[in-house]
Parts: structure tokens; C-alpha cells; sequence
């Protein structure tokens, strides 16, 4: 009973925090997406805190922890009173109703995410990686009171030399009373179904953003890691958020919104730092969007500086500068650059080995299921149907395109990146960017338009 | 313009319902939608591998957990995860404080082939997950440290057993000896 409590008062705290820095960027959505995106952004906003206390060589305590957080979370609502107003202007006119066709799917996709959350909070976490990293510097940061500790007097295998992202989130939870942390992860999960399932269901019918968000849970290693820490899922979750808000400021146009972006992007690359890659790979996008608007080289310049520089900075203090002045292992990146970089034939093998061992082959319907052929096919009706696609299914399809070309070229890059491994769980990235790619595409809108319509009894005539 | 469409008819679903026969006509389409969605959903998940992971992520983690709630000891579920990587981990630790030496304690222990060889079925973690496990430093045949290792690892009769290094010519032909098994 007391860890329900504590689990309620972390949320609590989480979204409180994420709702600050909502409101500090004026970001304006339906009460479901917001409050979802203010705990997932809380999450980020915790895993930073204890990283800075390490870099500031403060002892990492409960009391030093808990009260940093208490204390950023005050900060981030220092415009708290704006806040309030607009909260109530949020929930002025909500209504909150489940349709009769909602509730059966609803149950059924809460029971498939409470056998992940339960698994998460009553095993250990498992995989290597956070066994001989994340988890066991946790474990000792705990004991030890720093992120630099006896862990690493032991033979390394790389793991530990990963930025603190789980680490500091481990830390905060096995303070906090749970010996196996890892509930943050059951927290992003949730929080990200309902942000998803109503970002669907903005341009979809309630029973397309069911089905999908259904087909999405059922993709086996995207539930796997659900309930397994490691860095894939939330990675997922930030980019996924990057790349919903930037086509909001495309939209728009509201710079806010695209900042808003670059700051989620550089949790991204906190989390996994060769994210980096991908928001270099999403300035293209943010330039084309800037020459359509003619906004003229200045708000250009302003447009690509806002969402980049976070993640730059993030990158630069979170590996350059931990890896390099902290840890007490050195670690090189340009010593595992391939030396064969321009053997082009290579590359192409690793594109083809991606492709065939991913998704085309038996193998890779154990790991991902239908989900990539359910995509092609309906994209494939689309085109044939409509053969156009709106700006924003555009942009989704680049963003599809981006993180499919980039992880294998990633791995001819660095040859200790591996197909079977890294690629495969990069490549998670792809089903939330192809569930509302569908969502957004005229053959699927057109369709739910005519159920809504069927729905509330309209002359079907008139359609 | 297409889609704002579509979100203002998707609000228009949300608005509170009218009343009379507009409720029933709309709870009777409702019905169908249901059953529409409900056949894609079972059709989905007739498709082969979408069966076995209902069958096996789905129902069999749901009984698990009817199992596991009240199997709530930490070190229970630990070994059940880890199983024998854990177990045996915690009888070498074990062992060692059972010797009642606690400062600089670095222990050699053999790859996962010589307890095979020697009838245990003990995946060996590397010398950090050990460590995790046990709060007990290891070392491994192949790292440069293993020639500071004080204790050693045996197995006789399929018993895990211990040993202090007395000279470093004898830790030498130990590693030496769990080398062939690497």
C-alpha cells in the first residue's frame, strides 16, 4: 500500500514539474495530452537532477536528491499563477466520455499494460547492459553516494560509460523505496499510450486510434521493452514527441513550439547520444519548412539554432565532458570509427542486413510482428488510392525514412554498433512515427470520417 | 483542412448524448462499430505469431502474476529471474564470508564451460553483474587484474568450494588450469 503511495506522489511530483516547463513554453493541448506529456517530461526533468549534483560533486543522498527535485520542481513554476488560468481554461468545456465501442478495447490495452507495469515493478532488471552498467553504478551510487564509484575498479565492458539517464532515474527510485526501480518505465509507458491514443484519435475515429494503438502494443520487442530498462523505449518516446511537435510548429508556425521540440530532442540524446544523428537529420526538414514560409535567413537560423543547441549541449556535457573529466575509465569514439568508412559495398550489405534480418524474413516477424507489413500496405492502398500525400504525412514518412537510413549507416560508421542489436532496437523508433503517419493519411481520415458520419446517423448521400 | 474536419466530428462524438430515439439509433451503431472493431481485433490476433504473443505475453503473464503477488520476498524474485547465475553467485559470496574476511577479498572464478565440465549449470556473470549481485569482487581468467586474485573458485563433486592463493606461482597455474575451459 505504502509503494502505491509513494508511486502516487512521485507521479504527482513528475507532473508537477513536466506541467512547469509546459507552461514555461506556452504549449497549449487537450487536458489528456497535456497532463500525459507533463509526467513523461517530469521523468526527464528527474533524470537530469541527480546527474547535476554529480557534476557538482555533491553527495547523492535521499535527502540531497529529493530535495533538488522538490527544489526544480518550484522553480519550473515560477509562472505558476499563469498556469492556473490556463488550466482552467483547459478543462473549461472538457468532456470526458468512453463511447460504448471505446471500453472493451480500453480494458483490454489497460490489461496488456498492467502484466508489462507489474513484471516491471516485481523483477529485477535483467538485461546485461544495465547489469554490468546502468544498474549496478545505481545500485553503488546508492551505498556510496556517487556516480563514480566501486563499479568501476572492476574489468569494463563498456556499459558503465553510458550517460547517467537510467542511472539517475534507478537512483531516485531505489531511494524512494523500490529495491528494483524501474517503475519510472511502467510511468512512461502509460503516460505515452494515452498521449498517443489521443493524438490518434485528433484526426482519427475512436475505434482506428483503439485498433492501432492494439496492433502498436502487440509488436513484441516494442512490448518487451516495457517492461525491460534499457535505453530503446524512452528514446523512442522523446523522438517520437520531437517529431509530433515539430509538425506542429509546421503547422503553425509557432517557434515555441519548435524550442519545445529542440528540448525534448536533447533528452533524447541524454538518453541515447547517437540521437544526435537524427536531429542533425531532422534540420533538413526544419530548413525546407523555413524557404516554404519565407521566413527570411535570420528566423532560419533562429529556427535550426532553437531546436538544436539543447541537444548539442546535451550531448557535449552528458558524454564529452562526463566520459572525459569524470568517469574513471577513458573511452574514445574516434578509436572505434571504422577505418574502411568509404567501403561503400559494405555499407550497402549493412543496409540489405538490416532490411532482410529486421523485417523481411521470418526472424523479423518474431520481432516486430505485422506492424511494418500492416504499414506498407496501407501506405501502398493509399498511394494507389490518392496518389498524393498531405505536408504532414510527408514529414512523418521522412522521419520513418531518416531513422531506417541512419542506424544501419550508424553501424558501418561504428562497427561496435550491431545490427542484431542496436538496429534492431532503434529501429522501435519507427512504429509510433507509422502509427500516426496512418493516422494522418487522407485514404484512413476519409475512411474515419465516414464511420463518424455512419455514427451520428448522417444521410450517407451526402457522403 | 481535411483534418479539422475530422477532429471537430471527432469532438461532435464527445458532446453529452441527445436523448429519445437518436440515443437508442446511436447506441445501436455504437454496438456494431464494436463488433466491426472486435472481428479485426480477433482476426489480427488469429495471424500466427500475433497468437503466440497474446497466448504467452498476455494470459501467460497475467497467471504469473496471479502467482507472483503473493510471492512478494525480494530475494525470491531474484533467484527466479536469475536463476542459478544468481544463486550459485551468492553461495560463492557466501562461502567467502563464511571465511570471515571482508577488506580486499578479489576472487578468480573459472568460465562457465569448467562448471559445466564439472556438472553445474552456472552461466558465470561478468565481474560487475558479481559484483551487483554480492557485493563481492571476481575476476576472470582473460583480465589483466586476475593475477591479483587472494581466493580462487573449485568445484568438487559438484560442490562449489573455495580456496585462498598461497603463492603466485600457484595462482598462475590455476589460471593457467581454467584457461583450457575458456
Amino acid at each position: 500500500m505504502i509503494s502505491f503511495l509513494v508511486i502516487f506522489l512521485l507521479t504527482v511530483v513528475q507532473l508537477l514539474a513536466g506541467f512547469g516547463l509546459l507552461i514555461l513554453f506556452r504549449i497549449q493541448l487537450k487536458p489528456p495530452l497535456f497532463l500525459s506529456l507533463a509526467v513523461m517530461l517530469g521523468i526527464a526533468v528527474f533524470s537530469v537532477v541527480p546527474f547535476i549534483l554529480q557534476l557538482l560533486f555533491i553527495p547523492i543522498t535521499s535527502i540531497t536528491v529529493f530535495t533538488s527535485l522538490l527544489l526544480v520542481t518550484l522553480a519550473l513554476n515560477i509562472k505558476y499563477k499563469t498556469g492556473l488560468q490556463q488550466t482552467k481554461e483547459m478543462f473549461s468545456g472538457t468532456h470526458f466520455r468512453i463511447r460504448i465501442y471505446e471500453a472493451p478495447f480500453l480494458v483490454f490495452i489497460g490489461i496488456i499494460i498492467f502484466v508489462s507495469a507489474w513484471r516491471c515493478f516485481y523483477f529485477p532488471p535483467t538485461p546485461v547492459d544495465v547489469t554490468t552498467g546502468a544498474e549496478a553504478i545505481a545500485e553503488y551510487t546508492v551505498r556510496e553516494h556517487t556516480m563514480l564509484n566501486s563499479v568501476f575498479q572492476l574489468p569494463q565492458n563498456g556499459n558503465s560509460l553510458k550517460p547517467p539517464f537510467i542511472t539517475c532515474l534507478q537512483v531516485i527510485y531505489k531511494f524512494a523505496g523500490f529495491p528494483f526501480g524501474q517503475i519510472w518505465l511502467s510511468s512512461i509507458v502509460i503516460c505515452f499510450s494515452i498521449f498517443l491514443y489521443h493524438a490518434v484519435s485528433a484526426s482519427v475515429h475512436r475505434i482506428i486510434a483503439c485498433l492501432l494503438l492494439i496492433f502498436l502494443l502487440a509488436v513484441p520487442e516494442m512490448y518487451a521493452y516495457t517492461f525491460m530498462i534499457l535505453y530503446d523505449y524512452s528514446n523512442a518516446v522523446f523522438f517520437f514527441l520531437v517529431v509530433f511537435f515539430c509538425i506542429r510548429y509546421f503547422k503553425e508556425q509557432h517557434l515555441n513550439e519548435l524550442a519545445f521540440a529542440g528540448l525534448l530532442m536533447g533528452f533524447a540524446v541524454y538518453s541515447r547520444p547517437e540521437t544526435l544523428l537524427l536531429c542533425c537529420g531532422m534540420l533538413p526538414l526544419i530548413l525546407v519548412n523555413a524557404v516554404k514560409y519565407k521566413v527570411g535567413i535570420k528566423k532560419m537560423f533562429a529556427a535550426a539554432s532553437v531546436f538544436l543547441l539543447p541537444s548539442v549541449l546535451c550531448y557535449s556535457v552528458a558524454v564529452y565532458v562526463y566520459i572525459h573529466y569524470y568517469l574513471p575509465v577513458g573511452y574514445s569514439i574516434a578509436a572505434q570509427v571504422n577505418k574502411n568508412i568509404f567501403d561503400i559495398k559494405a555499407a550497402l550489405a549493412i543496409f540489405a542486413e538490416a532490411s532482410t534480418s529486421l523485417i523481411f524474413s521470418s526472424q523479423g516477424i518474431i520481432y516486430y510482428g505485422y506492424f511494418v507489413f500492416i504499414f506498407l500496405a496501407i501506405t501502398v492502398a493509399h498511394l494507389v488510392a490518392k496518389r498524393q500525400l498531405n505536408a504532414a504525412a510527408k514529414n512523418y514518412l521522412y522521419c520513418i525514412l531518416l531513422v531506417y537510413l541512419v542506424y544501419p549507416f550508424l553501424c558501418h560508421v561504428l562497427p561496435g554498433a550491431t545490427v542484431d542489436y542496436t538496429v534492431k532496437r532503434a529501429f522501435l523508433k519507427l512504429f509510433p512515427l507509422m502509427v500516426l503517419f496512418i493516422a494522418n493519411i487522407s485514404l484512413v481520415t476519409g475512411f474515419s470520417k465516414w464511420i463518424t458520419r455512419w455514427e451520428l446517423g448522417e444521410n450517407n448521400e451526402q457522403l | 483542412m481535411e483534418n479539422k474536419n475530422v477532429i471537430a466530428q471527432s469532438d461532435e462524438l464527445h458532446k453529452p448524448e441527445q436523448s429519445g430515439t437518436a440515443v437508442s439509433g446511436s447506441v445501436k451503431r455504437q454496438l456494431i462499430i464494436l463488433v466491426c472493431g472486435t472481428a479485426v481485433v480477433v482476426l489480427f490476433f488469429l495471424l500466427p505469431e500475433n497468437t503466440t504473443w497474446v497466448r504467452e505475453k498476455v494470459i501467460g503473464y497475467w497467471n504469473d502474476f496471479v502467482v507472483q503477488r503473493k510471492h512478494l520476498a525480494v530475494e525470491e524474485r531474484k533467484a527466479k529471474r536469475f536463476t542459478t547465475e544468481y544463486t550459485y553467485s551468492k553461495e560463492i559470496a557466501n562461502l567467502v564470508a563464511a571465511k570471515g574476511i571482508k577488506k580486499d577479498v578479489l576472487v578468480l572464478i573459472p568460465s562457465a564451460a569448467y562448471f559445466k565440465k564439472y556438472g553445474l549449470d552456472y552461466p558465470v556473470p561478468e565481474p560487475i553483474t558479481f559484483y551487483y549481485f554480492t557485493n563481492l569482487k571476481t575476476v576472470r581468467t582473460a583480465d589483466s587484474t586476475a593475477i591479483n586474485a587472494n581466493w580462487y573458485v573449485t568445484v568438487h563433486e559438484k560442490k562449489i568450494g573455495i580456496d585462498s592463493v598461497i603463492s603466485v606461482t600457484q595462482l598462475k597455474d590455476s589460471i593457467t588450469a581454467f584457461k583450457k575451459y575458456d
